[in-house]
């Protein structure tokens, strides 16, 4: 007993300090980021080979700097709150549009639902990439380009998304919804009261992955918006990088303002999305 | 006044070739506690379906109060149903779950409290009543789901196999509570089980079924006693009804083996009168029927047979002797009084008189 209780601590010491390791591998460029930001561009350089290349400046007066020198030399406001709305508005037409879409295949019968389905599950398989093309020119057909309909509208509908609603509503028996039905709920009242306060957790990883997604884009919002006004933070980011003087402290300071939105909304639903990604929705938990 | 009309109704799904439910047809009264019996699949739980409105009717009319309910949608139709799984939703209160279709009706939140407080008081569950349905047994789990049917005053209520679920203690007395349910709010009730202690003790009338078709309507009594077939005989009682293939000839009966013996003059002639003598039949006796106690055996030696015990099961007040003669296999509920071992040799007496004749062919009772 004695010896299993050992073997079990070191077990559980050697992976402890295994994922450390992996962990900080994954965070150095984030906190190498974040420190450059907060010291002057001459440091930046001088330190790259040594471990002070991990500390902000010595002087705090020069931590908050590189900030406000980019805020005075472009819109960043206006492009953070582009962002926040094309995010925002994905995220809630993702879950809507999604949720609806998944509730029709898992909860209603109609003619060809398997063959619709299989489609949809083969469209898992085309790289995004393909069809940016083909998108680009219905959003001209339609004229919405340089509006922020462009945007919005393509990054909506996910057959992932689908996928991933379709199975949590499924895995909820058929009981709960005819019970609701019998207590006079519509349809829609049933997606809304039962079905989708039941599947919480699909929901919240759903709309984790909808903003991260939207939020992270950058070439469709290239191809789509032609006025610097409607510019996204990442489009900017491009910009910024690109607009005499060039300063890697600034930079490295817009590139650590476009990532704490994404870090606040991941730890705010990190319980959900663990829950919604590990299990099929069930929506009985 | 609630009365419910299934009129010849059918039902097949797409892509079977067979109906699943074959010619339903019945009419429930007013008040009246009408359970559906049957095995798995016999189509007992799609009629039930079918009377809520969850599948479409194939053939026939089901009426509600003389309307013609077919093609009216469930909320509609202003039935209750509880189901065997409770379905309950998980994320809402015990109270919200109660109110729920109260409030899409559009009632007043304070009649809404009114009728919620009221069937949780019914069901002892006012203490539960900000609970959510996961912190409650399976037994209080089935009782919101009666509240739930309860606050709507539904004028019918479908019960799907509601006790399925429980443990044997509890399936007891929530049986109870359900009758004693019934009594109070003379809810015309429809009620789907495969358990036939449940029909037997609920029921005004039991319907029994199989493969689709409905087998017998009648009183629990009237299934017990007067089965009109091989199948309701053998499905409604516990243990099952003995079967034997015997011959029948000038008031005897015998299987060629260790079973013969002979039958009262009354039952002889009505199976002479039905053309009987001299024909091969099935002799049905149920385990109760069949008797241990010498004063029996005494009174009715022409009814008596040699048979070895197989097994033997103590009840408590009584016994179940599993026995063989000659290779037939047959179950006595006898007096613990006689308790024999497997192995013994008894001799058995068959209370003819509570016995039992089939058609071998259609399997039908010969008489009634």
């Amino acid at each position: 007993m004695h010896k299993f209780m050992t073997r079990r601590r070191f077990h559980v010491i050697w992976t402890t300090v295994l994922i450390t390791i992996l962990a900080l591998f994954f965070l150095f460029p984030l906190v190498w980021m974040i420190v450059s930001s907060m010291k002057p561009e001459s440091q930046i350089y001088a330190n790259i080979s040594n471990f002070k290349a991990f500390l902000p400046s010595g002087h705090i007066s020069d931590w908050g700097k590189a900030y406000v020198s980019i805020f005075h030399r472009f819109p960043v406001m206006r492009y953070i709150l582009n962002s926040v709305f094309y995010a925002t508005s994905v995220t809630i037409g993702s879950i809507v549009v999604n949720a609806l879409a998944g509730y029709g295949f898992a909860k209603f019968n109609f003619t060809g639902r398997k063959l619709l389905f299989g489609l949809l599950i083969a469209l898992l398989v085309i790289p995004g990439t393909t069809l940016l093309i083909q998108q680009f020119q219905i959003a001209k057909t339609i004229g919405i380009l340089n509006t922020p309909l462009a945007v919005i509208l393509p990054g909506i509908s996910s057959p992932f998304y689908i996928y991933m609603f379709r199975n949590a509503f499924a895995a909820i028996p058929d009981s709960i919804t005819e019970a609701a039905e019998l207590d006079g709920a519509s349809n829609l009242r049933i997606f809304w009261n039962i079905l989708l306060p039941m599947t919480l957790p699909t929901v919240a990883t759903v709309g984790t992955l909808s903003f991260i997604g939207s939020w992270n884009d950058y070439v469709w919002p290239l191809m789509v918006l032609t006025n610097s006004d409607q510019f996204p933070l990442q489009v900017a980011i491009t910009n910024i990088n690109s607009t005499n003087p060039v300063y890697m402290n600034q930079v490295m300071a817009i590139l650590t303002i476009s990532t704490v939105p994404l870090v606040l909304v991941y730890i705010f639903f990190q319980k959900y999305l663990t829950q919604g990604m590990g299990s099929a929705g069930n929506g009985d938990k | 006044m609630t009365e419910v009309d299934l009129n010849h109704v059918y039902k097949k799904y797409d892509g079977n070739d067979k109906y699943s439910v074959n010619d339903f047809d019945l009419h429930i009264k007013d008040k009246e506690f009408i359970v559906f019996v049957g095995p798995s699949g016999c189509g007992k739980s799609t009629t039930l379906r079918m009377i809520a409105g969850l599948e479409d009717i194939t053939e026939g009319t089901l009426e509600i109060d003389h309307k013609v309910m077919n093609d009216v949608a469930p909320k509609n139709r202003d039935i209750a149903m509880v189901f065997q799984n409770y379905a309950l939703y998980p994320h809402m209160t015990i109270y919200d779950n109660m109110a729920f279709g109260l409030k899409l009706r559009h009632y007043s939140k304070e009649d809404i409290d009114k009728k919620v407080k009221h069937a949780a008081e019914i069901l002892g569950l006012t203490s539960y009543l900000k609970k959510k349905p996961a912190a409650l047994s399976g037994g209080q789990r089935q009782r919101v789901a009666l509240g739930r049917s309860i606050v709507r005053d539904a004028p019918i209520f479908l019960m799907d196999e509601p006790l399925s679920n429980l443990d044997a203690k509890l399936r007891v007395s929530m049986r109870a509570e359900i009758a004693k349910l019934h009594q109070r709010l003379g809810t015309t009730t429809i009620y789907v089980t495969h358990d036939q202690t449940e029909a037997m003790t609920l029921a005004d009338r039991v319907v029994v079924m199989s493969v689709g078709k409905v087998q017998q309507i009648g009183t629990p009594l009237e299934v017990y006693n007067k089965p009109k077939n091989m199948f309701v005989a053998g499905f409604i009682g516990s243990p099952q009804m003995n079967f034997f293939n015997v011959h029948y000839k000038d008031g005897r009966i015998s299987d060629g083996k260790g079973l013969n013996i002979g039958i009262p003059e009354g039952k002889a002639k009505m199976l002479n009168e039905k053309g009987y003598n001299d024909k091969d039949i099935v002799f049905g006796i149920r385990p109760e029927d069949i008797h241990a106690e010498e004063a029996f055996l005494e009174t009715w030696p022409d009814a008596v047979i040699s048979s070895t015990v197989v097994v033997s099961e103590l009840l408590g007040a009584t016994i179940q002797l599993y026995q063989k003669v000659d290779g037939t296999e047959f179950v006595a509920d006898v007096n613990s009084r006689d308790y024999h071992k497997p192995g013994d040799h008894v001799k058995m007496g068959f209370d003819v008189n509570k016995a039992h004749f089939f058609d071998k062919d259609t399997t039908m009772a010969i008489y009634n």
